[in-house]
C-alpha cells in the first residue's frame, strides 16, 4: 500500500516502524514479562526451577500457557493465560528500545544520559540472549587428592559408545539426548540413529525422563512395559529438581547386513554398561548425563566446610585447588561467590560433603559448578553502563535546576 | 508443559565423540542384566538374625532379606523406603484391607528402638494382598517396624501366615533392636 492511498498518509514502512517502536507496545511487552515473571515464580514451586525456566524463556516456546492457581474460596481451578515464550517478548523489546529508544529518540547532549541508559538495557537484552543459546553448565566433582579433568551437565542424558580393544577404552561416540528425550508417547515413536564410524546402527525407543528399571519378577509391569532379560523401565513422575531425574530407554543395536541384536535397556541408574560384540569388535552402551572435556586438569587439594552452629546452612565452603595444564601448575582458592575463571570458563565453588555423611572422618568431596559463558559478565556491565547513564542525565538535570534557580 | 516447534526425524545421523576423560576409568565387560540393575552394594545395614530364619539374596528392594516359619511363606526384610512413616504405615495397613491411619493413630502405636531413632511397631492380620501380582492370601498377619533413620525411612516387615508371625513377634523385636549400621 503506497501512502497515497493509506488514510493516515503513512507508508507501510513508516507504520511498522512506529508500531515497532511505539511506547504502546513497549507497555504491553512489559506488562507481559512482568505476568511471565509473577507466574514463573509461583509455578516453579509445583514444576521446579529448570522446567518453568525452559517452558517460560526456552526460544522453543513461541508461545506458552501460563498457569495461575487460583484461590480456594474460587473453586481451586487453574486460569490458563495464553501468552507469548519470554524469549520472544523479550526480543520483540530488544527492537522496540532500539528504534523507540535510540533510532527514533531525540539526539542531543540533553538526552545523552538516557540514550547511554537504554545502550546499557540493550546490552542486559543481548546478554540473555547470549546465554541462552551460549551458555552451558555443568558441576565438577572431586574427592580431596582426585584430579578431574571433565564436567558433567546437569539434565542432558546421552547414550555413550565405547569401543574396547585389547581391554581398553578407545575414544567415545556420543548420542546426544535431542535425539533420545522425544521418544514417548502413544504410539511409542522409534527412532534409529545412523552411525557412520561404526559397523552398526542404533534404534531407541520408549525414553522415561524420570524412571526405575525392575525386576519383573518382582513387580510385574502394570503398563505393558516390554520386559528385556527380566527387566523393565518403570516410568516415574518428573522430579522438580530436574537434574535428579533417571532417563532410560529401550535400545538395539542393528549391524549393517545382519539381523539386529536383542534389545537391551540403557539406564542411567545401570552399575555397570552393556557390552555387545558386533563384527568382531567389542562395545559398550552406557547411559549417562552428558561429559563435557576441560581443556586442563583441576586436582583439589583441600575440601574446607564450615556451617552454622546447629544447622546446616554452610557459612564457609572453600576448595584448594591445583590447575595443572601442560606441566604448568597455579595453586587457586575457590570460594562461595569467589569463583575461579580461566580460559572462558568458570568454577564456582557448590556443595561440599563427606563419602559417608554419617561418619565426618569419611573423606571430604567438593562439586564446582562449570559455566561457560561469552556473556558471563555482560550483565554487570551493562548494569554500569545503566547506573552511568542515569548518573549523567540525573546530574545533568540537577545543574539544569540550579541553573535555573539562581 | 513446554510448547516446542522443533522436532527431530525420526532417522538421524550421530558422528559426535568425546575424548576420554578422568571419568572413564576401567569398567566390567560383559554385565549380566541382574548385574547392572542390581543393587550388588552390601547392605548399609546389620543386625544378629535368629538361627531359624533363612538369609536370602538381597533384591532391589529388600537390603535384608529372610524366610521363616514351617510353611515356607513367612518373610522377614528390610528395606529402605520413600514417603513418610504414615505413608508406609498406611501402605501395610491396605494390604490388609485396614482403615487408614491418621496423626493420631500413629501417635497411639507402639514405639521400638530402630538404629537409635523411636519407630512405630505395626501389626495387623487377615487377608493379606501385598501386590507384586500375586494372588491374596487368608490367614496371613504383619508384624513390622517404620522409622525415620535422618532424612532415610527405614522398614522392617514381618508377614506370613498368623501363626508363625505370632510364634516370631518377639524374636523380630529382638532382631530390630539389634540393627545397626554397617561399619
Amino acid at each position: 500500500m503506497s501512502a497515497a492511498n493509506n488514510p493516515s498518509g503513512k507508508s507501510i514502512f513508516t507504520s511498522i516502524f512506529d508500531f515497532l517502536s511505539g511506547f504502546a507496545l513497549a507497555t504491553v511487552l512489559l506488562f507481559i514479562l512482568l505476568l511471565q515473571t509473577w507466574l514463573a515464580t509461583l509455578e516453579q514451586v509445583d514444576y521446579g526451577l529448570y522446567a518453568t525456566l525452559r517452558k517460560y524463556f526456552d526460544p522453543q516456546a513461541w508461545y506458552i500457557i501460563g498457569e495461575l492457581k487460583l484461590p480456594d474460596f474460587m473453586g481451586e481451578k487453574i486460569l490458563r493465560i495464553p501468552m507469548p515464550g519470554g524469549y520472544w517478548v523479550l526480543s520483540l523489546l530488544f527492537i522496540n528500545l532500539l528504534l523507540g529508544g535510540i533510532v527514533r529518540a531525540r539526539k542531543g547532549w540533553r538526552i545523552a544520559g538516557v540514550l547511554i541508559a537504554h545502550s546499557g538495557i540493550l546490552f542486559l537484552i543481548a546478554s540473555a540472549a547470549v546465554t541462552a543459546i551460549k551458555e552451558r553448565r555443568g558441576t565438577m566433582d572431586f574427592f580431596e587428592g582426585e584430579t578431574s579433568n571433565v564436567a558433567q551437565d546437569y539434565n542432558e542424558y546421552v547414550v555413550e559408545i565405547t569401543e574396547h580393544t585389547g581391554g581398553r577404552a578407545d575414544k567415545v561416540r556420543v548420542i546426544r539426548g535431542e535425539y533420545l528425550a522425544d521418544l514417548h508417547g502413544d504410539p511409542q515413536p522409534v527412532r534409529t540413529v545412523k552411525l557412520p564410524d561404526l559397523p552398526f546402527d542404533m534404534e531407541f525407543t520408549r525414553h522415561s525422563k524420570n524412571s526405575k528399571v525392575l525386576s519383573a519378577a518382582e513387580m510385574s509391569p502394570a503398563k505393558g512395559e516390554p520386559v528385556v532379560d527380566g527387566y523393565y523401565i518403570f516410568d516415574k513422575p518428573s522430579e522438580k529438581d530436574a537434574e535428579i531425574n533417571i532417563a532410560a530407554c529401550y535400545a538395539k543395536i542393528l549391524p549393517h547386513g545382519a539381523e539386529s541384536l536383542p534389545p537391551f535397556i540403557a539406564s542411567a541408574e545401570a552399575f555397570y554398561p552393556y557390552t555387545a560384540k558386533v563384527a568382531d569388535r567389542v562395545f559398550t552402551f552406557h547411559m549417562r548425563k552428558m561429559l563435557w572435556r576441560m581443556p586442563f586438569d583441576v586436582r583439589l587439594d583441600k575440601a574446607t566446610a564450615e556451617y552454622y552452629p546447629n544447622t546446616a546452612k554452610p557459612k564457609r565452603f572453600e576448595s584448594k585447588v591445583t590447575r595443572i595444564e601442560n606441566g604448568s601448575t597455579a595453586m587457586v582458592e575457590i570460594k562461595m561467590n569467589e569463583p575461579m575463571r580461566y580460559e572462558g570458563l568458570t568454577f564456582y565453588q557448590r556443595m561440599m560433603g563427606r563419602e559417608n555423611a554419617q561418619n565426618a572422618a569419611s573423606r571430604p568431596y567438593s562439586q564446582l559448578e562449570v559455566v561457560s559463558n561469552p556473556a558471563d559478565q555482560w550483565p554487570k556491565y551493562s548494569l554500569y553502563v545503566v547506573a552511568f547513564g542515569l548518573l549523567v542525565h540525573f546530574v545533568m538535570k540537577f545543574v539544569g535546576y540550579i541553573k535555573r534557580t539562581l | 508443559m513446554l510448547c516446542s516447534c522443533k522436532k527431530v526425524p525420526l532417522v538421524v545421523t550421530s558422528t559426535e565423540t568425546r575424548e576420554l576423560s578422568t571419568k572413564d576409568g576401567p569398567v566390567k565387560l560383559n554385565a549380566s542384566s541382574d548385574e547392572r540393575f542390581r543393587d550388588s552394594q552390601p547392605s548399609p545395614l546389620q543386625g544378629d538374625a535368629p538361627s531359624n530364619w533363612l538369609s536370602r539374596p538381597a533384591s532391589q528392594f529388600r537390603l535384608l532379606n529372610f524366610a521363616f516359619g514351617s510353611s515356607g511363606t513367612g518373610e522377614v526384610y528390610v528395606s529402605k523406603s520413600q514417603g513418610s512413616v504414615l505413608d508406609n504405615v498406611n501402605r501395610w495397613m491396605k494390604q490388609f484391607a485396614q482403615p487408614n491411619l491418621d496423626d493420631t493413630g500413629l501417635e497411639k502405636l507402639e514405639k521400638i528402638l530402630l538404629l537409635g531413632t523411636e519407630a512405630v511397631w505395626v501389626t495387623a492380620e487377615g487377608t493379606y494382598a501385598g501386590g507384586m501380582g500375586k494372588e491374596p492370601v487368608e490367614g496371613f498377619a504383619l508384624a513390622g517396624v517404620v522409622g525415620r533413620v535422618g532424612n532415610d525411612i527405614y522398614t522392617v516387615k514381618m508377614v506370613g501366615p498368623k501363626e508363625e508371625v505370632a510364634a516370631e513377634k518377639e524374636k523380630l523385636q529382638a532382631y530390630v533392636k539389634s540393627l545397626r549400621m554397617a561399619e
